[in-house]
């Protein structure tokens, strides 16, 4: 369209130009020069002129075509609007619990006058994996999501699964200063097609907000903003930083910055300088009120020329924090700061340096402008993939309460954002994923278990309620969702999958290493990381959460397993795992292996087998990391006490509609039930299949 | 709005080339879906397996397509061929094309047409529109008409082809400059598209041949370390064709003339079959010379010798210098070398599949230029026609090779595609000419 308005544009300059340089009778003889210069500047004014206006005088009419373009798309539509809430990891058993005791009245709604279904999930049931599956209706050995992690073959190291970061390939030095010549990137891993891009085609619109894996961003008709797996500011999943005069008691993860009991100045350690590559820091001073040290309790923090003031065990607002590379080179985050103590020494918890939506250093929203416009209307708001930091109560730089008041401040951004997008989004598919209710379960399951051996040495009473509370929360914004869903609305609630206890950790390495399977070099105890393994006398190693590799030989580095033998390895480990006892409980269900139970295109890079765990039982802390322990079991006693990275026949999430709805629902039929319903072919690659009842 | 209506071109058609990518491949992938865009487009319209021109290389198979007519009016018979007279080699240029192009045709009609990495155009010569050569091409200063794009293009790091040295045996590179390149050819594309009037647009994707040759084994081994590699290239080239294909629709008179297409199949190569040994060791191929690898040491009792990849030429009287067939003996000796090339066995299994003669395949009036059997091997034996070579079945340095059939086109003109009959690299350019309404000369 713009191209051929440019087009015309420079026919009506020419016909400008034509008309400028018609002989006319010379008055006085002032010479070339300013003949040119006058042509010149009025055919540029002229230019910008007639371009503005044929715009302004064919908007209405692209505006029509548009229009009349998207409807003609949507003729075989049976709805005019698809409204998805998706609740991260909503577990069935327990709606169906609480909402016989009325706890959900909403849900309950939904239940007696539309569909409920206990919704299939993916395997592994991991929240990358099965939304990626949401996403694409196809399962992971088509989308090539199997964890959080992946394994980089060449060497054995865990890298994230679902991006790809890479620096500048070529770079000028000048001095110390390092100038990149081509540019960086960033590249989404996920494959496959969403069906949302598909609707893009069909000219329907799309807001697709907070779905995990959709950094970075794809362009759709419509807007989006990604969400788990967007980095923050510093390129990790989330790394907290802890600001104490006592460096003894810090919590074991985080960045530790030190500062005086009385204050002082501290240098927050940011990003890397994409000139230079050192970390570049924000300098910030934490300082009594009114410069006078003996005042304990009142300390300011003071930022950029700003004054905020502190309060023990209250987060401060989101504050922007500036990165200076260069003049004119900076780079922006946000993040809160949590004093945990403000006497008796200072200590102070201080969030992930999220994004700044408002200036963006990464692709986190469609259009690019779509969150500094998000930012500007709301305010700021948290951009990173996993906001809400786990990690830091898992380290002890926060309590519960700390937690939960985090929590639920980023629940309250995204419920104003859901709710925008509900008022303004009249036709086309509306999507977003609220994390609070995966993250809350994850943390506070151990309260629901008087005997979890997390509990040891932890309040039990304070927070017994705190999941339930939060399903009724969910269940409030269930009816705040469904007051905006009319006759021509679809209305799908639903969860990724379910949740289970985690009392147990099982390490794989460790029985591969008892097995013979898993050799470490020679004087390596076991205990220690994959450096560790003698790789030439290696077969199978565990790493991530989901799966197990084979070390086959042509794909790993020193793979040694020939592609005629690893059949009857992997049928030895799934024998040797289903057979494998924890006293009288049997950890392992059932195992898959993908390259025989599947047939997609990426079955052969991804995790070998997928151990399918019973409730109770996850891999364990330190196998996941690509550690060897020694012993098989081991108790979990982290605040992380619920999981469901189990077998996924036993963690379903939930689906809620006011659709009639066929009985075997998968997340795997949402994109095609969806794409149904607006009338669009579904593609033939696409495992799923319909819901709709016809 | 009356000027833009004014301006509106009065047909349109695009045209993507995916060089060497085989028909099997576009059903699997779509099947898959690692093609999804390209899959939503047959589904608008078709998928048709072709077979190509002979021999089955991307020189002679795009002039087929450029030109609409078979070897026997182009020329094109090869990446190489002999001087007239001489038994020197050249390298058949745009300028050896002995007939017009698809672009010279519409041009007689004021129709302009934009052409980017076009293989066997170099060096570019003017057309109506725009023309921007593919590989072979030495300097890019002659690679573009015209030549006002060139200092955009040399701004963008244009590059016509990988260099094959530096990506060989080095995957991560590999894949690097097969993406750079095809982010590459889709900037001039944005370009062009926009900055020239055009009626027919054509690109062709010449990384996918590059791809096979080094790679295949990473498509045929799914547990092959670049598997997913060689996957995540073909999702680039589909998200490609999707644009080209969005774009086209929103922008056309008739959104309907889009044909993509490959100018050959693919395969893995096993063996590599020397084909002058074959006919050394038959006594037709005798070298005087004191290096039996050039050619211009045949001696003359030689009766016939052979040309990359599959041509055999009779040394004949008359058309080279030492050259002693008589016409009388052609045909005795015509039959006589086909048999052994027929009944070559490796490991029980035949080499080559069938045998045609230039005079039933090549007409035209350059068809006598052209070579008088050309042999078809079974998939895996990737014929060659270097001299002095040590066996006649010798080990492979490429992974890929190119195959006669299993060739494809989509289009979703599908009321212009030719009923009851298997369809052939010419019918592509016939098909395209009549989505314009201009008029296909009859070969």
């Amino acid at each position: 369209m713009s191209n051929r308005l440019l087009r015309s544009a420079r026919v009506v300059a020419l016909a400008a130009l034509g008309a400028v340089l018609i002989p006319a009778p010379a008055l006085a003889y002032i010479g070339p020069g300013a003949g040119f210069a006058l042509v010149s500047s009025f055919v540029t004014v002229f230019v910008a002129f007639a371009a503005g206006v044929l715009a302004i005088f064919t908007f209405p009419v692209r505006a029509t075509l548009r229009q009349w373009k998207r409807r003609r798309s949507l003729r075989r539509a049976r709805v005019k609007r698809v409204v998805i809430l998706g609740l991260d990891g909503l577990d069935p058993d327990r709606c169906e619990m609480l909402m016989d005791r009325g706890d959900l009245p909403h849900l309950a709604q939904l239940r007696a006058e539309g569909t409920y279904r206990r919704l299939g999930t993916s395997m592994p049931a991991l929240s990358p994996v099965a939304w990626s599956t949401f996403a694409t209706g196809v399962d992971p050995s088509r989308h090539g999501i199997y964890d959080f992690i992946a394994r980089d073959p060449r060497n054995y190291a865990p890298m994230l699964s679902s991006s790809e970061v890479w620096g500048h390939t070529r770079m000028v030095g000048v001095g110390r200063l390092r100038f990149p010549v081509s540019r960086g990137g960033v590249r989404g891993m996920r494959r496959s097609r969403t069906f949302w891009s598909v609707l893009s085609s069909h000219g329907v619109r799309s807001a697709v907000m907070r779905v995990p894996i959709t950094f970075p961003v794809e362009k759709i008709d419509g807007v989006m903003i990604a969400g788990m797996c967007v980095p923050d500011l510093r390129g990790t999943q989330g790394s907290f930083t802890f600001i104490t005069s006592d460096r003894d008691h810090a919590p074991e993860g985080g960045v530790v910055v030190e500062i005086g009991e009385g204050g002082g100045d501290i240098d927050i350690p940011g990003p890397p300088s994409p000139l230079t590559g050192k970390t570049l820091h924000a300098r910030a001073r934490i300082q009594p009120r009114n410069g006078n040290a003996g005042e304990a309790r009142d300390f300011v923090l003071r930022i950029d020329g700003d004054t905020v003031p502190l309060r023990e065990r209250e987060y401060t607002a989101w504050i922007r924090l500036t990165f200076r590379a260069a003049r004119g080179v900076s780079l922006h985050g946000i993040a809160r700061f949590y004093p945990v103590r403000l006497s008796n020494g200072l200590a102070l918890y201080m969030t992930p340096i999220h994004v700044d939506p408002e200036s963006p250093a990464m692709p986190i929203s469609h259009p690019s402008v779509f969150s500094i416009y998000l930012s500007k209307l709301m305010g700021p708001f948290g951009t990173l993939g996993l906001a809400e930091d786990t990690t830091a109560l898992n380290d002890g730089a926060i309590d519960e309460q700390g937690f939960l008041d985090q929590a639920y401040g980023l629940h309250e951004e995204r419920c104003k954002m859901w709710r925008h997008t509900l008022a303004h989004l009249r036709a086309g598919l509306a999507v977003c994923v609220f994390d609070i209710s995966d993250r809350l379960q994850h943390m506070f399951y151990r309260y629901l278990d008087a005997t979890h051996p997390a509990n040891d040495g932890r309040d039990t009473t304070q927070h017994a309620d705190a999941v339930n509370e939060m399903y009724r929360r969910m269940d409030e914004l269930v009816g705040e969702t469904k007051k905006s869903v009319d006759r021509h609305t679809a209305l799908f609630v639903l969860s990724d999958h379910g949740f289970k206890n985690f009392r147990r950790g099982v390490n794989l390495n460790g029985w591969l290493l008892r097995e013979g399977l898993l050799v470490l070099k020679d004087g390596a105890g076991p205990g220690e990381y994959l450096d560790s393994i003698d790789w030439s006398r290696t077969q199978a190693y565990a790493l991530g959460l989901s799966g197990i590799y084979v070390n086959l030989a042509g794909r790993e580095r020193h793979g040694i397993v020939t592609a005629e033998d690893a059949p009857a390895l992997k049928r030895r480990i799934i024998d040797g795992l289903v057979a494998l006892r924890d006293g009288d409980a049997q950890p392992i269900r059932r195992v898959v292996d993908v390259a025989a139970d599947w047939s997609g295109p990426y079955r052969h890079g991804g995790p070998d087998l997928l151990p399918g765990y019973a409730n109770g039982f996850r891999v364990s802390w330190e196998c996941a990391k690509g550690s060897v322990p020694a012993e098989i079991f081991q108790d979990n006693h982290k605040c992380w006490s619920g999981d469901h990275c189990v077998d996924s026949e036993i963690v379903p999430g939930v689906l809620f509609s006011n659709v009639p709805l066929r009985d075997d629902a998968g997340l795997i039929d949402m994109g095609p039930t969806v794409l149904e319903l607006f009338g669009v072919d579904v593609p033939a690659y696409m495992t799923g299949r319909s819901l709709l009842v016809s | 709005m009356a000027l833009k209506w004014f301006q509106q071109p009065s047909q349109r058609a695009c045209v993507v080339g995916l060089d060497g990518v085989p028909c099997s491949m576009i059903r699997r992938f779509v099947r898959d879906g690692v093609m999804p865009r390209l899959g939503a487009i047959i589904a608008q319209g078709a998928l048709h397996e072709t077979t190509v021109s002979l021999p089955e290389i991307s020189s002679v198979s795009w002039s087929t397509f450029m030109t609409g007519r078979n070897p026997g009016e182009h020329g094109v018979f090869g990446f190489t061929d002999l001087h007239p007279g001489t038994y020197t080699l050249s390298f058949p240029s745009f300028r050896d094309l002995k007939c017009d192009t698809i672009w010279d045709r519409m041009g007689e009609q004021k129709m302009r047409s934009v052409v980017v990495n076009q293989p066997a155009t170099y060096p570019a010569r003017p057309v109506h529109g725009a023309l921007i050569s593919g590989f072979v091409a030495v300097h890019l200063d002659k690679s573009v008409f015209p030549a006002r794009y060139l200092r955009q293009l040399r701004e963008m790091n244009y590059e016509v082809d990988l260099d094959a040295e530096l990506v060989r045996d080095n995957p991560t590179a590999l894949f690097r400059a097969l993406h750079e390149l095809l982010a590459v050819r889709e900037r001039i594309t944005d370009v062009l598209w926009s900055e020239e009037k055009w009626n027919l647009m054509e690109v062709v994707v010449t990384g996918t041949d590059r791809l096979h040759h080094f790679l295949f084994d990473a498509y045929e081994d799914e547990g092959h370390p670049q598997h997913a590699g060689f996957l995540d290239y073909y999702r680039a080239v589909d998200a490609f064709v999707g644009r080209m294909y969005d774009r086209f629709t929103a922008d056309s008179p008739d959104p309907r003339n889009f044909f993509v297409l490959s100018d050959h199949g693919f395969c893995r190569t096993r063996h590599e079959v020397n084909i002058n040994r074959v006919l050394s060791d038959g006594g037709h191929l005798v070298m005087a010379g004191e290096d039996p690898r050039r050619l211009d040491g045949i001696s003359e009792a030689a009766t016939a010798f052979g040309l990359d990849p599959s041509r055999i030429y009779l040394h004949r009287r008359g058309r080279y210098p030492r050259g002693g067939v008589s016409d009388g003996r052609a045909d005795a000796l015509l039959d006589e070398i086909s048999e052994a090339f027929l009944a070559l066995r490796h490991d029980g299994e035949a080499v080559i599949r069938r045998v045609f003669r230039g005079r039933d395949v090549y007409r035209g009036p350059a068809s006598t230029q052209g070579p008088d059997l050309i042999l078809l091997s079974t998939p895996g034996f990737d014929l060659k026609g270097r001299l002095g070579a040590e066996g006649v079945v010798t080990g492979r340095r490429l992974q890929g090779m190119h195959t006669w059939d299993d060739a494809f086109v989509v289009t979703t003109r599908t009321d212009l595609v030719p009923a009851g009959r298997d369809l052939t690299l010419l019918d592509v350019p016939a098909m395209v000419l009549q989505s314009l309404h201009v008029e296909p000369v009859a070969s």
